[in-house]
C-alpha cells in the first residue's frame, strides 16, 4: 500500500481549502517568511507590536495565509521589528530560492528565501 | 516554498535544510483527519498553512500548553483567520532536533483546547496516567 501523508489526505478530503490555499500562494509564501523571520529571532507577535507601530491585528493579517498582499512599508516595519534582514532580487530568469539558501555560510544565521 | 537552513544541535555545526514530518499517529490518522471534515474553508486553510509551517519550524513558546510525560511538550495553534478553533500538536523533546511533531487534532478553543488536547494525545501515544506540567499561562486558553 502507498504511504500518502495527512497533508495529502487533507487536500483530497477538504479540495475547496487545497484551492483557498492556491489562489493565495503568493500571500502564504510571504507570510511563512516572515513567521520563520520573527521565530528564528525568538520573538512573538507581541514582540513585534513593542518594538514597531505596528497594531496587532495588522501583525495577524501580515502574517495570515490568505488576504491582500501588505505595503512595502507595512513589510519593512515588521522586518525593522524583527531586527532582520531582507534582500530583494529581480531577475529576467527563475530563481531558486533552494540553491539561495544552499549557497550561504555554513555558519551564519539560518535564512529563508521565498521566490516568485 | 519556504526553504531554510537549520542547525541540528548546539554541538554539530553542519548546517542543513530540515523538513520533518508533522503527521497524527498512525493508528489515529483517520480520526484526525475527521476534525478538518466539517470546519470552514478559511480554517481548513489555516491549519494547512500551520501544518506545512510546522514541518519546518517549531511553535511558538506563548502557545504552549505545557509538558505531558516528561517528554512531549504540547501545544494548541492559533489558526489564522479562524479564532474558534486551534491546531494542538506536541513535539517529543526527548528526541533530537528537530523534534518530531504529532498532531492530534483541531480542536474548538471554547472548551479549553489544552485539556483536551492532553487528553487527546495521552490517547495517541497510549499513555496510561502520565505527568502533567502545565505551562504558566495555560489557563487563558
Amino acid at each position: 500500500m502507498t504511504k500518502t501523508s495527512f497533508r495529502s489526505d487533507l487536500r483530497r478530503l477538504r479540495p475547496d481549502a487545497a484551492a483557498e490555499s492556491k489562489t493565495h500562494a503568493q500571500k502564504r509564501k510571504l507570510a511563512l517568511a516572515l513567521r520563520a523571520l520573527r521565530k528564528e529571532k525568538g520573538m512573538t507577535q507581541k514582540d513585534i507590536e513593542r518594538n514597531s507601530t505596528l497594531t496587532q491585528p495588522a501583525i495577524s493579517r501580515l502574517e495570515a495565509p490568505t488576504g491582500s498582499l501588505p505595503s512595502w512599508d507595512t513589510v519593512m516595519r515588521y522586518i525593522e521589528a524583527c531586527n532582520g534582514h531582507m534582500l530583494l532580487g529581480f531577475s529576467a530568469h527563475e530563481f531558486d530560492e533552494a540553491a539561495f539558501v544552499a549557497s550561504q555560510p555554513k555558519d551564519g544565521e539560518p535564512v529563508v528565501a521565498l521566490a516568485v | 516554498m519556504i526553504s531554510k537552513l537549520y542547525k541540528r544541535s548546539e554541538h554539530e555545526t553542519e548546517m542543513c535544510r530540515v523538513s520533518r514530518p508533522v503527521e497524527p499517529v498512525a493508528q489515529y490518522h483517520d480520526e484526525v483527519l475527521q476534525d478538518f471534515a466539517a470546519p470552514s474553508t478559511a480554517c481548513v486553510a489555516g491549519a494547512d498553512f500551520l501544518l506545512e509551517e510546522l514541518e519546518e519550524t517549531d511553535p511558538d513558546l506563548d502557545e504552549r500548553c505545557g509538558l505531558l510525560d516528561n517528554r512531549f511538550e504540547l501545544y494548541a495553534l492559533r489558526v489564522p483567520k479562524c479564532p474558534h478553533l486551534a491546531l494542538v500538536v506536541s513535539l517529543d523533546t526527548r528526541q533530537d532536533r528537530p523534534w518530531p511533531c504529532t498532531l492530534h487534532g483541531l480542536l474548538s478553543r471554547r472548551s479549553r483546547p489544552c485539556e483536551a488536547g492532553r487528553h487527546r494525545a495521552a490517547k495517541h501515544f497510549n499513555l496510561i496516567d502520565p505527568s502533567w506540567e502545565p505551562a504558566n499561562d495555560q489557563d487563558k486558553l
